[in-house]
């Protein structure tokens, strides 16, 4: 039986692989323990008050080890993601009617866009974004510069620029958007 | 940074946007910050135990077996002498032996006193032993514990019968299980008779889980997956029964042993409308929710909208060669409809019941809780 210090030096992948037979193992033990922070902080989202996301916690630990084993996963954490989210959406609707769910900020945040911000470019490419950059109102082409050229987070925009937090956010949200409808724009003319 | 940084308010530099841009991607990582920023708390102290109270699951499964190992145990300890033993014997045993260890020590404590009183005590304890069973255990029955035994099991087992007959009667009552339980109905006593019959629509169709009960009692059952229905009321001769379903008028029966098929006509009033929010479904008139109010209109109607409307559905062959005046007065109530109707004048006395009627049955008056006078001429 592996000790505790060789399970702790697994990585999430490796944890998953032992874990994926079924049962509250170490293995499984270990991978849930290394994220009760992401699955308390979402039950603490959606059910809104700290005994009731302890408990829900508590109750996916026991609920996550049975299922493991009974599907086939393929990313553990997306997989995560919605049994815990839906747990805890399957409370809420034991207790209330209704409830309302802020999807604004999911909206705003979301989106895997084609800015080339973060990658490789080729010389065209380069010269694409730095015309778009420049295309920007003041507000989205300084957030954007600062958050990906100078790698600030965001309350350090905040605090360079006076933007408030939720100002800062849609500014680069926007930012990008109009980033990678200009590019492309650029791209397919050229 | 791990999240516990972040979370702790270390959200400055580039290890902070470097989180952030994983957050950009990773809808599970955002949901779990917006739950940290939303609700307050020492998040730190509450991971903590959660960490505490799940970690190590050898422990954990170890503590269970331990659990269960310990339940067996108790189980077992107070399950065997139990079994064993023979409550009224082994008590009167038990009473028997300390009363007599007491009249012992009396004996003992009394014996420089009179020889008298001790023959006497003596005596007394002779009839004891002669009166109380054994000091042995149960297992060698005497006479007198042979027939103390026997009165016990039969204690017991009128007790038991009255428990499960008490039993019969509760289930027959329950009035919200579907499952029919006419099936093991006992035979009924001398005071009480048998109910039978069978449930069925206009069609013939038979209705299944329509309950039926004695009027102005618990008793009652649900019809089974035929339709019929058996169960046992007191005999006092007169009685209605109840036959009701959901989407059915409720039908009352004169109380007989063969009731036959009692025809249950459909319910031809409309069921309140239902609005759908999500999961969940409400009543229009309760629901408070994010679905927003629609109103429908309502038509204007007053005194003017009367006289147009009396014109229009009025009888014209009553007061045919008449001309026709009339005023009446009357009172419009909170739901808008017409009560107290007083004619004062009328051209034609054979219309009265026209204007009555068409009072009555106006649509709803816009203007509620007033009194009105109506004069009309046509």
């Amino acid at each position: 039986m592996k000790t505790n210090k060789n399970i702790a030096n697994l990585s999430n992948e490796e944890l998953f692989e032992h874990a994926k037979k079924g049962g509250q193992t170490p293995y499984f033990g270990e991978l849930y323990r290394r994220y009760i922070p992401m699955v308390y902080g979402l039950c603490l989202k959606y059910l809104g008050n700290e005994s009731d996301a302890q408990d829900a916690v508590m109750d996916l630990f026991e609920d996550v080890a049975q299922k493991i084993s009974r599907y086939d996963i393929q990313h553990f954490h997306t997989w995560l993601y919605s049994v815990a989210k839906n747990h805890c959406l399957l409370r809420l609707r034991k207790e209330k009617q209704s409830f309302f769910v802020n999807i604004d900020e999911a909206i705003m945040e979301n989106g895997d866009y084609f800015t080339l911000l973060d990658k490789e470019k080729s010389n065209e490419e380069a010269s694409a974004l730095a015309f778009c950059m420049n295309e920007l109102g003041e507000e989205q082409r300084r957030s954007v510069e600062y958050f990906y050229y100078e790698n600030k987070s965001y309350a350090d925009i905040v605090s360079i620029t006076g933007y408030t937090l939720s100002n800062v956010k849609s500014y680069i949200q926007n930012g990008k958007r109009n980033l990678k409808n200009c590019i492309l724009r650029v791209l397919m003319k050229g | 940074m791990n999240l516990k940084d972040y979370i702790h308010g270390q959200r400055h530099g580039k290890e902070a946007n470097r989180l952030e841009r994983e957050v950009m991607n990773d809808p599970f990582l955002q949901d779990a910050i917006d739950g940290y920023d939303s609700v307050e708390g020492n998040h730190a102290s509450s991971l903590e135990t959660l960490e505490r109270r799940l970690i190590l699951p050898q422990k954990r499964i170890d503590r269970r077996v331990w659990l269960w190992v310990a339940a067996a145990v108790m189980v077992l300890l107070i399950g065997i002498p139990f079994l064993l033993r023979q409550p009224d014997i082994k008590e009167e045993v038990r009473v028997a032996s300390s009363e007599k260890a007491t009249k012992e020590e009396e004996a003992a404590v009394l014996s420089p006193q009179k020889d008298s009183a001790l023959m006497a005590d003596k005596l007394e304890l002779g009839k004891e032993e002669n009166i109380k069973p054994s000091v042995q255990p149960a297992l060698a029955p005497s006479p007198e514990n042979r027939s103390m035994v026997v009165e016990a099991e039969e204690v017991i087992s009128s007790a038991r019968e009255k428990i499960s007959s008490q039993e019969d009667k509760s289930l027959s009552v329950e009035k919200t299980t579907v499952k029919a339980k006419t099936r093991n109905i006992k035979q009924p006593q001398s005071d009480e008779m048998a109910v039978k019959g069978r449930i069925v629509d206009m069609k013939g169709e038979p209705i299944i889980g329509a309950t039926i009960n004695l009027k102005n009692s618990t008793l009652g059952t649900v019809s089974d997956m035929d339709g019929n229905f058996a169960f046992i009321v007191p005999k006092e001769g007169k009685g209605t029964l109840i036959a009701s379903y959901v989407g059915m008028d409720t039908a009352e029966i004169p109380l007989e042993a063969n009731v036959g098929d009692i025809k249950m006509k459909e319910d031809t009033e409309l069921l309140s409308e239902v609005v759908v929010i999500g999961y969940a479904t409400q009543r229009k008139s309760s629901y408070v929710g994010s679905v927003s109010k629609v109103k429908v209109p309502v038509p204007v109607f007053g005194e003017a909208e009367f006289i147009t409307y009396f014109k229009k559905y009025y009888d014209k062959g009553i007061c045919k060669d008449q001309s026709i005046v009339f005023t009446v007065n009357c009172y419009i109530d909170a739901n808008g409809h017409v009560e107290s109707i007083v004619i004062k004048e009328n051209s034609c006395p054979s219309l009265e019941s026209e204007i009555k009627r068409l009072l009555l049955g106006s649509p709803q008056w816009t203007q509620k809780n007033r009194k009105i006078t109506l004069k009309v001429e046509i």
